[in-house]
C-alpha cells in the first residue's frame, strides 16, 4: 500500500489500534464470563442470567454439572429441578425448547450424549425426562421450530465472533447481572411468565379459538408414517444407544379443549392410532418408562388448571415429578396403554362441551 | 452477504482490497493487467452475490446472459454499419432488450410467486441503461460489461450508476495505487454509513414496526412520531447503505455517484427529487421523461409526462395501490410546483418551506409504508383529527421501542431512571439526533471529508484533533460491529 500522506497512515494505525484494543477487551470479557457457557463452566459466584433456550441450552448441556435432564417443549418449562433432587436424588438440568419439534429434541440430546463434552466426562446420564407432544410428531424429520444460532452449536471458532462481539451478550448477559446482582435460579429456569392468576377458566376461554370444523374424517393411518419416521430418527437412537440411561417419556396432560380440537378437526381415530403407535415403539425398550397423564380426568376437565388449551399449572408439573418417582401413571405394556386410551375416549365422550361453550366467560 | 455483516467487514472486504493491491503492485504493466483487475472484480462480485441463493443467482444470471447476447449482437451490427445507432436492426435489438428487461421485472413484481429475486429492480435498470447507451457513448466489451453489471458495491441497492461513470473508475484502477488517504476516507464514510444503518435505522425501525402493527391504539402524537420516524428510518437505512457503498469505492480511489444529498433540507418537491435517490431520478428523467417528450411538447404534455414518471416510480417501488398513491402524491405536487414556477430552490433556505416539504414527503411515506390504503388513512386521520389531540399523550409501550440498551445503561448510573418520564428520554434523544443529522444538511460524505481534512492537515496544533478523530471513528465502528447481530435487512433490498 503506497502512502499519500502521513495523516492517512496515522489515522489507519490509530483506528486499527482502537478497534483491536476494544474488540480484544470485549472478547476477553465475554470469554471470561462466558454467559452462554460456550467455553467453560459457569464462574462460581457470578449471577448468570439464563433465559435464552436457543443460545444457552447447548453450552449448559456441554458444560454444566448434571446427571439427568428435562427435554421437551413448553410443556416441560415449569418443572422445578429441585423436585427431581428431592424426590429422585437426581441432579437435573432443564433443557427445554418452547415449541420444540422432535428435531429440536434430537439436537440437544446429541449434545447431552456426546461423550467428548466436559459434562459427560464428569457424569453419566442417569435419566432423561422427555415430554412427547404427539402433534409435533407429524413435523418433517429435520424441521426445527426456530433458526438456531449455529455459531453456538458448531465447532467453527471463526463464527464465534457473533458471540464475542455481540452487544446483547455484553449488555443483557454480562452488564445487567453485574448491576442487578441476581442470577437465574436454575431450578426454575425458563418457567413461563404466567402467574397463578392466569390459571383460570375465564382466561383460557377468552384466549381459545376453536378450529374450523372438518366434515370428512381423517384416514386413521395417515399420521403413522411421519410419526414412525420421527421416532425412528429423532428419539429411538438415543434410547437404543444408551441402555444404562432411564428415559422417562410422558404424554403431557393437555386440557379437554385440546380434545375438542381433535374432534372438531375430525381426526380422533388417527390421533389415537398415533398415540398407540408411538407407545408401542417406545415400550419395546427396557430403559423406557412411559407415562400417560392425559386421562387425569379431574385435571384435564377443569380449565382452572390451565392458562390456555394446553399449558397447565406448575402444580401439575410437581405432581408429574412425584409420579416419575413412584411410578403412578406409568404404563408397562401396550395392553395397559390401550386401556388408558379407552379411558381417555370415555372422558372425551362424556364431557359436556356444549355446556362449556354455552357459558359466558 | 450484506455490508453490515461480520463476514463482509472482516473477511470479504479486506480480501477484496488485498487482491486489488496485489494486482496493482505486483502485476506487470501490460494489456492483461486491466483484464485481470476486471476478472478479480467480477469474481469477487459473484462471490458476494452467490450467498443470496440459487433462485436470485439464476435470475441474475439469466438477465446477464440475455443482455450479454443482445449487447453482443448490437456491437456486431454497429461495426457493420459504422457506428450508426439509428440503424433499424440496432433499434430493434435495443427495443427488444429493453422490453424483455421490463417484462422480467414486471413478471416478478406483479405475477411472480411473491418471492422477489434480490436486487432485480436495480440491476434491471442498469441493464436497460447499458443497452440503451450502447454505441452512443459506449462500445461493447464482455469484461467491461460484466464488471459494470455485477460491481458489488452497487448491486444490491444502487446507486443506479451509468456505465460510463463506473467504467471510468474501473479503468483507472489497475494503474492506480490504493493509498492511505483513500483508505482512511473510505473507512470514515463506511463507518458513518454503518452507524446510520445499524444504530439509527435499526432502532427507528423497531419503533416503526411496532407502531404499524398496532395503528388502532395510536394516539395523535404517537401517529406523528410514527410517521416522522419512518421518514428518518428510510433515509438512514437507504442512505446509510449508499454511504457504505461510496466508502468502499473511496477505498479503491473511485468516486461512486452520490445518491442522497441531504434530501430533507429541500425547500420544495422538485429539489427533494434532486437530492433523494438521485440516480433513480436521473434514470427516470433520461429514459422515461425525455423520451416521452419531456417539456418540449407543451405545458399540458409536460405535466402529463411528470405524472407518468411518478406513476411508474410508484409501481417500480412496490405492488399495490399504496405505492401508486405515494407516486401520484409526489407527481401532483411536482406539477403544482411547476405551475407556481417554484421548481428550483433559491440559494437560501426558507425553514418554513423546508418544514412543509418534509411534512408532505412524510405524509406520502405513510402510504409507502402502510400495509394498505385504509391503514395509511387511519394513521393520517389520527394526525388531522382535532379530537385525537385532546390531551397530548405518547404511549409508553411505543416510547419504549426507542430504548437503546447502551444509552439506558449509561442512564442507570445517573438519577434519570427515577424520573417520572424517564422511559421517554431515549425516544427524544433518538428523534433529536436523527432530526439534527437530517436537517443539519451535512451528508456523511461531507462529514467524512471534513474529518479527512483534519487528519491530513499539516498543522501540528491539530495533533489532539487527529487523535480524537481516529478514536471517535474507532469507537463508532466498534459500536456498530457489536450491534451487527440481529439487525434488520435493508429496506430496499427487495426492490
Amino acid at each position: 500500500m503506497s502512502l499519500k500522506s502521513k495523516g492517512g497512515k496515522n489515522f489507519i494505525r490509530r483506528f486499527i489500534c482502537v478497534v483491536l484494543l476494544i474488540l480484544i477487551m470485549v472478547s476477553a470479557l465475554v470469554i471470561y464470563i462466558d454467559p452462554f457457557f460456550h467455553y467453560h463452566a459457569p464462574l462460581p459466584g457470578f449471577p448468570y442470567i439464563v433465559d435464552n433456550q436457543l443460545s444457552q441450552n447447548p453450552g449448559m448441556a456441554e458444560r454444566m454439572d448434571y446427571d439427568s435432564c428435562i427435554i421437551g417443549s413448553s410443556m416441560t418449562v415449569n418443572f422445578h429441578t429441585d423436585d427431581f433432587n428431592e424426590l429422585m436424588g437426581l441432579n437435573t438440568l432443564k433443557l427445554s425448547y418452547s415449541g420444540a419439534y422432535p428435531r429440536d429434541d434430537y439436537n440437544i440430546l446429541s449434545i447431552v450424549f456426546d461423550e467428548k463434552t466436559p459434562a459427560r466426562k464428569n457424569n453419566k446420564v442417569k435419566a432423561v425426562f422427555l415430554g412427547l407432544d404427539i402433534p409435533t410428531l407429524t413435523a418433517e424429520v429435520d424441521e426445527i421450530k426456530y433458526e438456531l444460532p449455529m455459531y453456538l452449536y458448531d465447532k467453527n471458532p471463526i463464527n464465534d465472533v457473533k458471540y464475542l462481539w455481540n452487544k446483547d451478550v455484553l449488555l443483557e448477559y454480562i452488564l445487567k447481572p453485574i448491576i442487578q446482582k441476581k442470577g437465574t435460579n436454575l431450578s426454575e429456569v425458563y418457567a413461563s411468565w404466567w402467574t397463578e392468576d392466569y390459571y383460570n377458566i375465564q382466561y383460557v376461554m377468552h384466549g381459545y379459538e376453536a378450529p374450523e370444523p372438518v366434515s370428512e374424517e381423517m384416514d386413521p393411518e395417515l399420521l403413522l408414517p411421519k410419526t414412525k419416521e420421527n421416532i425412528d430418527v429423532n428419539i429411538l437412537p438415543f434410547i437404543r444407544d444408551n441402555p444404562d440411561t432411564d428415559f422417562y417419556i410422558f404424554f403431557p396432560p393437555y386440557s379437554i379443549l385440546y380434545w375438542n380440537n381433535v374432534l372438531t378437526e375430525n381426526h380422533m381415530e388417527a390421533t389415537m392410532n398415533q398415540y398407540k403407535f408411538a407407545a408401542n415403539e417406545l415400550l419395546q425398550y427396557d430403559n423406557v418408562h412411559l407415562f400417560y397423564f392425559q386421562n387425569m380426568e379431574e385435571v384435564v376437565t377443569d380449565l382452572n388448571n390451565y392458562a390456555d388449551y394446553t399449558h397447565y399449572n406448575p402444580r401439575i408439573n410437581r405432581y408429574m415429578t412425584e409420579c416419575f418417582a413412584d411410578g403412578t401413571h406409568e404404563v408397562k405394556n401396550i395392553e395397559e396403554f390401550e386401556n388408558e386410551l379407552n379411558e381417555m375416549r370415555r372422558i372425551v365422550e362424556e364431557f359436556d362441551f356444549e355446556a362449556l361453550f354455552s357459558e359466558e366467560y | 452477504m450484506t455490508f453490515n455483516s461480520y463476514s463482509f467487514i472482516f473477511i470479504f472486504l479486506p480480501v477484496f482490497l488485498a487482491g486489488v493491491w496485489v494486482i496493482q503492485s505486483f502485476y506487470p504493466e501490460n494489456g492483461f493487467k486491466e483484464k485481470l483487475m476486471k476478472i478479480w472484480l467480477i469474481a469477487m462480485s459473484a462471490f458476494f452475490f452467490v450467498g443470496y441463493g440459487q433462485f436470485s443467482v439464476l435470475i441474475f444470471g439469466s438477465s446477464i446472459l440475455g443482455n450479454f447476447l443482445f449487447s453482443f449482437r448490437i456491437s456486431r451490427r454497429l461495426k457493420k454499419c459504422n457506428g450508426n445507432t439509428d440503424d433499424w436492426l440496432i433499434r430493434l435489438y435495443k427495443i427488444s432488450a429493453i422490453i424483455l428487461n421490463v417484462i422480467l421485472l414486471c413478471f416478478f413484481k406483479y405475477f411472480g410467486t411473491g418471492v422477489m429475486p434480490v436486487a432485480i429492480s436495480f440491476y434491471t435498470f442498469s441493464q436497460i441503461m447499458y443497452v440503451a447507451d450502447l454505441g452512443k457513448e459506449d462500445s461493447f466489451d464482455a469484461l467491461d460489461y460484466l464488471s459494470y453489471i455485477t460491481f458489488f458495491p452497487k448491486i444490491l441497492q444502487g446507486p443506479i450508476a451509468d456505465h460510463k461513470s463506473i467504467k471510468e473508475g474501473l479503468e483507472k484502477l489497475p494503474s492506480g495505487r490504493i493509498n492511505s488517504d483513500d483508505i482512511s476516507a473510505g473507512i470514515m464514510l463506511f463507518t458513518l454509513g454503518l452507524f446510520k444503518k445499524v444504530i439509527l435505522a435499526q432502532v427507528l425501525g423497531e419503533a416503526v414496526d411496532f407502531g404499524y402493527a398496532g395503528l388502532a391504539g395510536m394516539t395523535a402524537l404517537d401517529a406523528v412520531i410514527l410517521a416522522v420516524s419512518y421518514s428518518f428510518q428510510l433515509y438512514f437505512d437507504f442512505s446509510g447503505y449508499c454511504d457504505m457503498a461510496e466508502g468502499i469505492c473511496r477505498m479503491l480511489g473511485m468516486e461512486l455517484q452520490m445518491n442522497f444529498d441531504a434530501p430533507y433540507t429541500s425547500g420544495n418537491i422538485a429539489e427533494f427529487w434532486d437530492r433523494w435517490h438521485i440516480s433513480l431520478t436521473k434514470f427516470f428523467t433520461r429514459y422515461i421523461y425525455i423520451p416521452l417528450g419531456g417539456s418540449r411538447k407543451g405545458v399540458v404534455r409536460t405535466y402529463l409526462n411528470i405524472l407518468i414518471v411518478f406513476f411508474i416510480s410508484g409501481i417500480w417501488h412496490g405492488t399495490g395501490l399504496t405505492f401508486i398513491v405515494w407516486g401520484m402524491m409526489h407527481g401532483v405536487l411536482m406539477v403544482l410546483t411547476r405551475i407556481c414556477g417554484k421548481e428550483k430552490g433559491s440559494g437560501r433556505k426558507n425553514p418554513l418551506k423546508v418544514l412543509l416539504t418534509f411534512m408532505y414527503v412524510t405524509a406520502a411515506w405513510v402510504f409507502f409504508r402502510a400495509p394498505s390504503l385504509s391503514d395509511a388513512m387511519t394513521l393520517l386521520c389520527k394526525i388531522v383529527n382535532p379530537d385525537a389531540w385532546s390531551g397530548l399523550h405518547i404511549s409508553i409501550k411505543f416510547a419504549e421501542c426507542f430504548m437503546v440498551d447502551e444509552i439506558w445503561y449509561v442512564f442507570k448510573v445517573t438519577p434519570i431512571p427515577n424520573w417520572n418520564k424517564s422511559n421517554y428520554i431515549c425516544m427524544w434523544i433518538i428523534l433529536c439526533v436523527s432530526a439534527l443529522l437530517v436537517f443539519w444538511g451535512k451528508t456523511a460524505k461531507k462529514i467524512a471529508a471534513g474529518s479527512a481534512n483534519v487528519i491530513t492537515s499539516e498543522d501540528d496544533k491539530n495533533k489532539m484533533k487527529k487523535w480524537a478523530v481516529s478514536v471517535a471513528y474507532g469507537i463508532l465502528f466498534v459500536w456498530c460491529v457489536l450491534s451487527l447481530g440481529g439487525v434488520s435487512t435493508f429496506l430496499y433490498v427487495n426492490f
